[in-house]
This record gives structure tokens, sequence and C-alpha cells, in this order.
């Protein structure tokens, strides 16, 4: 089992957000979760990640229940990419060390290869305060390339293409196919249509988790 | 400024720092950003300081040119000192106006600057007459 969740409960002060959530998910599963603005996918993904605590019941991914050691089992995409400032090489690889090799193969699969050896700099390049010298659609690629890079077991996708015009969402789309695969997917979206390729779709609709 | 920007990147990319554990890069990071803001600040308090003091030798010119032509028609006997001494003082009047008149200029600027912020917020076109309408 890659992610297993027993009675979750979390809230924000006395608001309920999730309430006594189940969820079981296979290693190499990919599963996606629709649901309202608000519905708590978000907090959810959170939790999955863990950058939250749950305050009340199980969480394990990938054999891990605390959060600082599910945080190193999973790689996360997120609406909006968030970028260092620092250069292309520096946002993919955190800081840690990593072969320039491997680096590259993050690209080639993120499909950043092509703009990146145009750069004068190429990895080295800026990208600026909060990622403001490059489209929203490489900066999407760049987050995915970290993703790949870290080559973690499961795979968080929150919203990861909602914020991207159909052609960058088609690119980063393909970009994310090479992410995700033989990983444990979880992909949540305000869209149905967003989902397509998971096995399973869950709603999340007050507080709890429904098949669709 | 620059620091501030730097904050704001921080509390935005906080999530991805500790998901991929990128402390490490955004203290040295940080440590780069603060020594480069450290520079620049060092740099424009230099900048100001020698601006500073040259104002105030420009500013003494006026004055030593009055002493060396009133001097030298006071040995002519074209004037007497008490003359020189009243025209310094009441000179002081057009001088004066004359060496503030740099700061104005920035004041009117400033304000001109401001009033073209709060331009599209605000309409003076058909004199006031629509804060008329709206209270």
């Amino acid at each position: 089992m890659s992610i297993y969740i027993e009675n979750l409960t979390f809230a924000y002060g006395k608001n309920l957000v999730l309430n006594n959530i189940n969820l079981a998910v296979e290693t190499g599963e990919s599963i996606g979760i629709i649901g309202m603005s608000g519905s708590g996918k978000s907090t959810l993904m959170k939790l999955l990640a863990g950058l939250y605590s749950a305050q009340r019941g199980i969480i394990e991914v990938h054999g891990a229940c605390t959060p600082k050691d599910i945080r190193k089992n999973v790689a996360m995409v997120m609406q909006n990419a968030m970028l260092f400032p620092a250069s292309i090489r520096e946002n993919i690889t955190c800081g840690h060390p990593m072969s320039d090799e491997k680096i590259w193969q993050a690209c080639e699969a993120a499909q950043l290869t092509g703009w990146i050896s145009l750069l004068p700099d190429k990895l080295d390049t800026f990208v600026g305060e909060r990622g403001g010298k490059v489209s929203g659609g490489q900066a999407q690629r760049i987050a995915i390339a970290r993703a790949i890079a870290k080559d973690a077991p499961v795979v968080l996708l929150d919203e990861a293409t909602s914020a991207l015009d159909d052609d960058t969402c088609n690119a980063v789309l393909s970009a994310l196919k090479r992410l995700t695969k033989g990983k444990t997917v979880v992909s949540v979206s305000h869209r149905p249509e967003a989902l397509t390729g998971c096995s399973r779709i869950l709603r999340l609709e007050g507080g709890r988790l429904y098949n669709v | 400024m620059k620091m501030n920007g730097f904050a704001d990147t921080l509390i935005t990319v906080f999530p991805v720092i500790r998901l991929f554990d990128a402390e490490a890069l955004i203290l040295s990071k940080y440590n780069t950003t603060l020594e480069e803001w450290e520079r620049a600040s060092l740099l424009e308090k230099r900048r100001r300081a020698k601006l500073m003091s040259l104002s105030a030798l420009l500013s003494c010119i006026p004055l030593l040119l009055l002493f060396l032509v009133g001097g030298i028609q006071i040995i002519q006997g074209f004037t007497t000192i008490g003359t020189l001494y009243v025209f310094i003082n009441l000179s002081g009047n057009v001088s004066g106006v004359m060496m503030n008149m740099p700061g104005r200029i920035a004041v009117f600027r400033r304000f001109l600057a401001n009033m073209k912020r709060i331009e599209p917020f605000i309409n003076i076109k058909d004199g006031g007459q629509q804060s008329e309408h709206i209270y």
C-alpha cells in the first residue's frame, strides 16, 4: 500500500474541513480527487505531502507516518509554480548535490531542454524573483523537473494545470505524464476533465470522500 | 526594499522549501541578497555624503563672492563696511530662496507623482461635480 489514510480529521479552528476520511491507494495507482473550491482538496494534499500534521487519524505514505518522513517520499506540483529566486539549476536541485546528467534528464522529461539550450546562461539562467523572468508554463515545467529530479515514489498534483492556457497546458500535461510514470499519483482538480487517465476518481464534499 | 521582497518570496515558497529540503539553498540565497543589499546601501550612503559635502561647498560660493566684491568696493572707497554688512544680511532673503529651490522642485515633483498615482481614482475634469453626485 502506497498511501493509507484512516479516520483522518482536520479543522481550521472550529471549521471542520476533513471529517473522518478513509483512503487506500495501491503502489503505482493513479487517483483523482474532485471537489468545489474550498472543499478541502488542497488541505488533504498538504496533509499527504507532510506539510500539515493530522489532528486525528492516521496518514501513512510509502511506509512513513511522521510529516518529516512523509516529505521525503513525496514530490508535489502546485497550481502556481513556486520558484526560488535562483538559477534554473538551483530550482531543480534545491541545493542538493546532483550531476549535470541527472538535471538534463529531468529537463528533458519536463520538455525544457529546447528552451534552456537557447538561453545564453543555459541552466545557470536566473529565473527572477518568484519566477518573474520566465513564463507561467516554463515555471510550471521547472517545478515538474524539480519533482522528477527528486524521484519520490509518490507524486501529488494540486491543480497543476489550472492556471495555464490550452497550448501550455498540453505541453505541461505531456511533461506530467513522464513525471508520473510508474509512480503513485494523487491529482486534485475542480475540473473533472483534468483528471483523465486516473484509475479512480473520488469526490470531496462536506469533508468526506465519495466514489464517483 | 530588496530585503522586503526576499521576505515576501520566503513566505511564498515556504511549502516548497519544506517539501524539497531547500533550507540550505534559501539560506545561502538570503545571505547573498543581504550582502548585496548591504553593499548597495553603503554605496548609496557614501554617495549621499559626497553630494552633501559638495553641496555645502557650493552653497558657500555666493557668500564668498559677495565678500570678495564687497571687500574690493570697500578698499576702493565705493561703499562702507556697514552697507556691506546690511546688504549681506538682507541678501539671505534672496539667496536662501535660491538655495532651497532644488528642494522645493523635488517636493513639487513628488506631489505630481503622487497625483498621477491617484489620478485613475478621481475625477477632476468636471470640477468635482461627480463627487457631489456620489455623496
